[in-house]
């Protein structure tokens, strides 16, 4: 391991690694698209079961050009959007407001910790009852969900730093709200952040779900709908599209994130 | 060096009482009884006694990071109860600001006290040299060493013009080596900016080398045992046994410590109240 | 250090009796914040005046629950939800960690698998659903299928991170000792994974739980998650508040009876750290 990373200094190896990964990932990859396409002539299932590569595809190009692909894709992002900025918008500010204080924080954990248990999913039916199927519904389901996971590690975070890094403040002629933002703020960033990645986590799937339950909207909606007419098509397509949307935004959004701050303070991750 | 005029009470703790309540055990411990000290303008004095005495709890309460059951202090003649720029604290965990490199860290009490960066930089330029950081000032505190960390903490507070440094065992996570450094540094900034320190340390060594005058605690409950003035020039004080009249302080001093140490391991349950 | 008023220490004198005293006191620190929820609840209702069907009264979801119980049905969905949950946890971790075991031992074999277990561990066991639903029909198999399929992959990510965790030196000491590769698996990488191994089973679970509950609503006709769903359609709130905080409690409790511990204990007892997942 040492001495192969000792050779892989030189550029020309780097590379050489790099093209032997890429060659290790095509062939199961590759398998696994040639079993999908020989599955279907070899295997006796019905199309409505296993859809072929190109029923797939002809589906994803129809829903592609006629806009409903991408007003699926719009709309769930954009709930999913909302939701969370207001999960988060209310959950930390109160989670901070709770913390600074021992005895208001331990009036609320217990209550926390109960919420968070069944935040999501489980507030479904109430939020068809309280908002009728939809829009409405699903915010109100995903929100709750971010709400809950994201107010958790705030607390969490403000309870974990260290008094010494306030006292210092203090000493240093620092006010009560220099401590909120220069010590309690940065300090809980890490839980935070970890919150964030949870609440979207479980916020993604609570979309999903609320949104074939509770929806009538948004790519969950979709594929269920597509199950009551038999049309797999429809449903590996969505699945597809939404395994790469979570991708998207892990990639792109929530590594980056942790990685930096993580990295750079060198803090390690409380964990939960 | 010895303060030869002695004059203006800096700091004067009067008549001093803390009992710690601990919410688990129910148990209250009674760490401070009756503790009077006056610490003179000017003056580098330390506070020696044997670990969990009450040390620590004494500076925090000067610091005003503690309220105490009873007793007053006085800085300048004024009773302080809260913390205030006036008094700067370097703490023994360092209590740097890991999201903060050593720049913003150096320069968090200016930028506390309302100066923008342009007059920061300067200013904390001047105490980033003094300590010896020069070319780490763009390194968190995660990136610095034990030693490093404690240099930064010193400027940090040097740097925000403290008339008193309240130093709590600053020096005593770093290595050996190190540490004779530090103290080396500490009597030379004092030297340079004749501020009033008030250190803290269990070690009589670090308490002799550094001190114009060192104050022995009794074990807890903590009071002052007695006050040894130090008159041997602190260029002469690596060398105890050179120096026959520093090696009789020295030799004092173990013997007060040894006893308190002693006392305190004879009645640890004992001296809950 | 916060200054804390000296207090009076009357309860020292007898150990038992503090022991109670502690014990009472943790059980009002827990249950008084829930019961001034009740109680807001409670005058939110009155105050509100909104409708029984659209917000329940805490009276009502009381009686809601003793006519379940009485009526059986509530321990009956109970039973049935915890057996579905238990069995897709167990096979989610009997076949993650077998899997994880076999691509640790090759190098080339984990980084060629790697992009497939990656992307299929981004597509949510929600979106899975329809299509189950089109293989197994409404039922069981579907529920079960998705748990698996949620509890696979952070057992799959931990048990990889907890093998290669191992040190080098340990494995080739026991292989020095004359070690087969089926002794080191069962000597050394299991054992060594079984704390990550532990932490992926308690997030997986975690995630498991809510599948649980989605999936019932969408395909089955038992169960939890069906029940308070089922029970807004014939608009019985209550009943959908009763199985909301059973479901809160029994989650509660798996988590901190079973997991937790189980976590605790392998963490504990080979003195090694928890790796963040
Ligand atoms: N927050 C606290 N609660 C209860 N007891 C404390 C607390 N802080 C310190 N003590 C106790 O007070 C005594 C003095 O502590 P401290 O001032 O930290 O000692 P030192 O700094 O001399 O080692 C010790 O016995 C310690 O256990
Ligand atoms: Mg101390």
């Amino acid at each position: 391991m040492d001495s192969s990373l000792a050779r892989a200094r030189t550029d020309g190896v780097l590379s050489r690694f790099a093209h032997e990964r890429l060659r290790l990932w095509m062939i199961p990859v590759s398998l696994a698209l040639a079993a999908w396409l020989v599955a279907p002539n070899v295997v006796d299932v019905p199309a409505y079961k296993l859809p072929s590569m190109a029923m797939v595809w002809e589906e994803f190009a129809r829903m592609a050009s006629d806009g409903t692909l991408l007003a699926g894709i719009a709309g769930s992002l954009w709930r999913l959007a909302i939701s969370f900025c207001i999960g988060v918008g209310l959950a930390i500010p109160l989670g901070v407001g709770i913390a600074l204080n021992r005895h208001v924080a331990g009036f609320f954990e217990p209550l926390v910790i109960f919420f968070q248990s069944i935040a999501g999913v489980a507030w479904v039916p109430l939020a068809i009852i309280w908002f009728g199927f939809g829009q409405g519904a699903v915010v109100f389901v995903v929100a709750n969900a971010v709400f809950f996971i994201v107010l958790f590690n705030t607390i969490t975070g403000v309870q974990s730093i260290q008094p010494t890094l306030k006292q210092a403040v203090l000493t240093l002629g620092g006010s009560n709200w220099d401590v909120l933002r220069e010590v309690v703020l940065p300090g809980a960033m890490v839980n935070i952040l970890s919150g964030l990645r949870t609440g979207l986590a479980f916020g993604w799937r609570a979309l999903v779900a609320a949104e074939m339950i509770a929806g009538n909207i948004g790519l969950g909606y979709m594929t269920l709908e597509a199950a009551q007419w038999y049309k797999s098509g429809v449903i590996v397509a969505g699945i597809i599209v939404i395994g790469c949307l979570w991708l998207l935004m892990d990639r792109l959004l929530l590594r980056p994130l942790e990685m930096r701050t993580v990295e750079r303070w060198g803090l390690l991750r409380q964990d939960d | 060096m010895p303060t030869t005029t002695a004059t203006a009470t800096k700091i004067a703790v009067r008549d001093l009482v803390h009992r710690y309540y601990d919410v688990q055990s129910h148990a209250t411990t009674l760490a401070i009884q009756g503790l009077d000290l006056n610490v003179q303008d000017g003056e580098f004095l330390s506070v020696l006694g044997p670990s969990g005495c009450g040390k620590s709890t004494l500076l925090y309460i000067i610091a005003g990071l503690i309220k105490p059951t009873s007793g007053q202090i006085l800085v300048d003649g004024q009773v302080v109860s809260k913390p205030g720029p006036d008094r700067g604290m370097v703490f023994q965990e360092y209590a740097l600001l890991p999201w903060k490199d050593v720049r913003e860290n150096v320069g968090l009490g200016l930028k506390l006290r309302g100066l923008n960066q342009t007059q920061r930089t300067p200013i904390v330029d001047r105490f980033i040299e003094m300590v010896g950081l020069r070319g780490f000032e763009e390194k968190y505190p995660h990136e610095l060493s034990g030693g490093m960390k404690q240099r930064a903490a010193v400027a940090r507070t040097l740097a925000s013009d403290p008339k008193v440094m309240l130093m709590d065992e600053p020096f005593a996570a770093v290595d050996a080596q190190t540490r004779i450094t530090m103290q080396e540094e500490l009597v030379r900034i004092w030297q340079e900016t004749r501020k009033t320190i008030l250190f803290v340390t269990h070690s009589v060594e670090e308490a002799a080398f550094l001190a114009d005058r060192v104050a022995v605690l009794k074990a807890r409950p903590s009071r002052v045992k007695e006050i040894v003035t130090i008159t041997t020039p602190r260029t002469n004080r690596r060398q105890a046994d050179k120096d026959p009249e520093f090696g009789a302080v020295q030799a004092r001093l173990f013997d007060l410590v040894r006893a308190e140490v002693k006392e305190s391991g004879d009645s640890a349950t004992g001296s809950r109240h | 250090m916060i200054a804390q008023p000296a207090r009076g220490t009357s309860l020292r004198q007898s150990p038992g009796l503090a022991a109670a005293a502690d014990r009472a006191r943790t059980v009002f620190r827990v249950t008084l914040p829930f019961i001034c929820l009740l109680v807001v609840w409670q005058v939110g209702v009155i105050l509100s005046g909104l409708p029984e069907y659209f917000f329940p009264s805490p009276a009502t979801v009381a009686g809601s629950t003793v006519l379940l119980v009485e009526r059986g049905i509530l321990p009956s969905y109970i039973a049935d939800s915890m057996a579905r949950f238990a069995l897709g946890v167990f096979l989610g971790v009997a076949l993650a960690v077998p899997t994880g075991v076999a691509m640790t031992l090759s190098r080339r074999l984990s980084e060629a698998l790697m992009p497939i277990v990656n992307f299929f561990h981004s597509i949510v066991e929600m979106a899975w659903i329809p299509l189950f639903v089109l293989w197994f029909g409404y039922g069981f198999k579907t529920i079960l299928l998705s748990i698996t399929y949620v509890v696979f992959f952070p057992v799959l990510y931990n048990t990889l991170l907890g093998v290669r965790t191992i040190p080098k030196a340990t494995i080739n000491a026991v292989l020095v000792l004359g070690a087969k590769p089926k002794d080191v698996i069962l000597e050394v990488l299991l054992p060594g994974a079984l704390p990550n191994i532990a932490t992926g089973v308690r997030l997986g679970a975690g995630y498991a739980f809510r599948a649980l509950i989605a999936a019932e609503m969408i395909a089955a006709q038992s169960g939890l998650g069906f029940m308070i769903f089922e029970a807004r359609q014939n608009q019985l709130t209550h009943r959908t508040i009763v199985g909301m905080i059973v479901m809160g409690i029994l989650w509660l409790a798996i988590e901190r009876l079973y997991l937790r511990p189980l976590e605790r204990v392998t963490i504990e007892r080979w003195g090694m750290l928890r790796r963040a997942e």
